[in-house]
């Protein structure tokens, strides 16, 4: 099972760079680079801090993909 | 068959073929060696010197590799490229540290099986250990830069004991992530070597002079590494 998520669609939305998005969730843009090209899946408060940011829900920035189509 | 499997089995390949033409190439080399065999320091096949010539050419290419990026990097205006070329840096001088000892040891012990003393191989001797200090000099330097330009993540230097740690602890989720993940190849890479190597050793000592020690020492490392690995894991059982 994989997870997707909008993380690279909302940092263009809110027009910031990998570093810019690092610094403001006080992480690494090691860290920002592997999730957006899901290698690795964020912990919960990490996924949280990212939902605060961008001001959505959680589930809609990770998508638990079990095989349907991601829209 | 799956890519993983598939992968796998391409490296056990080319390990097996990898130690199979090592040891025939060795044992056709040490069978001959009365042939090959040079005074001095002259290049001669599978004397300790061409290997010591290929350590310290590595060492100095990666020296220089490593200078030239850390230029790049102070040239860099891009944040990220910048991070990525430090990183890169540091790296090579670290293989070239490992590659510069290696090849000073063995100079150092061709030295003192051969009881040579000429002028060409002590100037040799002495430029192998220059270049061991001027990679740590390089390498205390690049610590500096890290250091003034990733204040947040600051690797202690003047700490002996313990700043490897306390840099790990430093570390955010997916960065501890990426060392575990990388050091779990890294102890795969090491037993897969470990396995081939005791075996090529083995055979090596019986087909030539039987000497056990070398033998030994591997399968102590492969032991010990292994049983760290499982200490590890069972705490968490």
């Amino acid at each position: 099972m994989k997870l997707d998520n909008r993380v690279r669609e909302l940092r263009a939305r809110f027009r910031m760079s990998q570093t810019e998005l690092a610094e403001a969730i006080d992480v690494s843009r090691q860290t920002i680079s592997l999730i957006e090209r899901g290698d690795y899946s964020p912990s919960v408060v990490l996924a949280l801090k990212m939902a605060k940011l961008f001001k959505e829900p959680v589930e809609f920035i990770f998508i638990l993909n079990d095989g349907e189509e991601f829209q | 068959m799956s890519k993983g499997k598939s992968q796998k089995l391409q490296w056990v390949l080319i390990i097996v073929i990898g130690a199979l033409l090592g040891f025939g190439v060795s044992y056709f080399g040490m069978s001959n060696s009365g042939k090959l065999n040079f005074e001095g320091i002259s290049v001669g096949l599978f004397r300790l010197d061409v290997i010591h010539m290929l350590f310290l050419l590595a060492s100095v290419g990666t020296w220089a590799a490593s200078v030239r990026y850390c230029l790049k990097f102070n040239q860099e205006e891009d944040k990220e490229k910048g991070e990525k070329l430090l990183s890169s840096s540091m790296m090579l001088n670290t293989f070239g540290t490992y590659t510069a000892i290696v090849g000073s040891m063995t100079l150092l012990s061709q030295m003192i099986i051969e009881d040579l003393h000429g002028k060409p191989v002590l100037a040799l001797l002495i430029i192998s250990i220059l270049l061991v200090l001027a990679h740590i000099r390089l390498q205390s330097l690049l610590f500096k830069v890290f250091n003034r330009n990733f204040p947040k993540r600051v690797f202690d230097t003047g700490r002996p004991f313990g700043a490897k740690q306390a840099y790990m602890d430093k570390l955010d989720e997916a960065e501890k992530f990426i060392v575990y993940k990388a050091s779990y190849r890294a102890f795969n890479m090491i037993n897969n070597t470990l396995y081939a190597l005791v075996f090529v050793t083995f055979a090596y000592s019986a087909l030539s002079s039987f000497q056990l020690f070398p033998f030994l020492l591997l399968l102590v490392l492969f032991i010990v590494n292994n049983l760290a690995y499982y200490k590890e894991t069972q705490k968490f059982q």
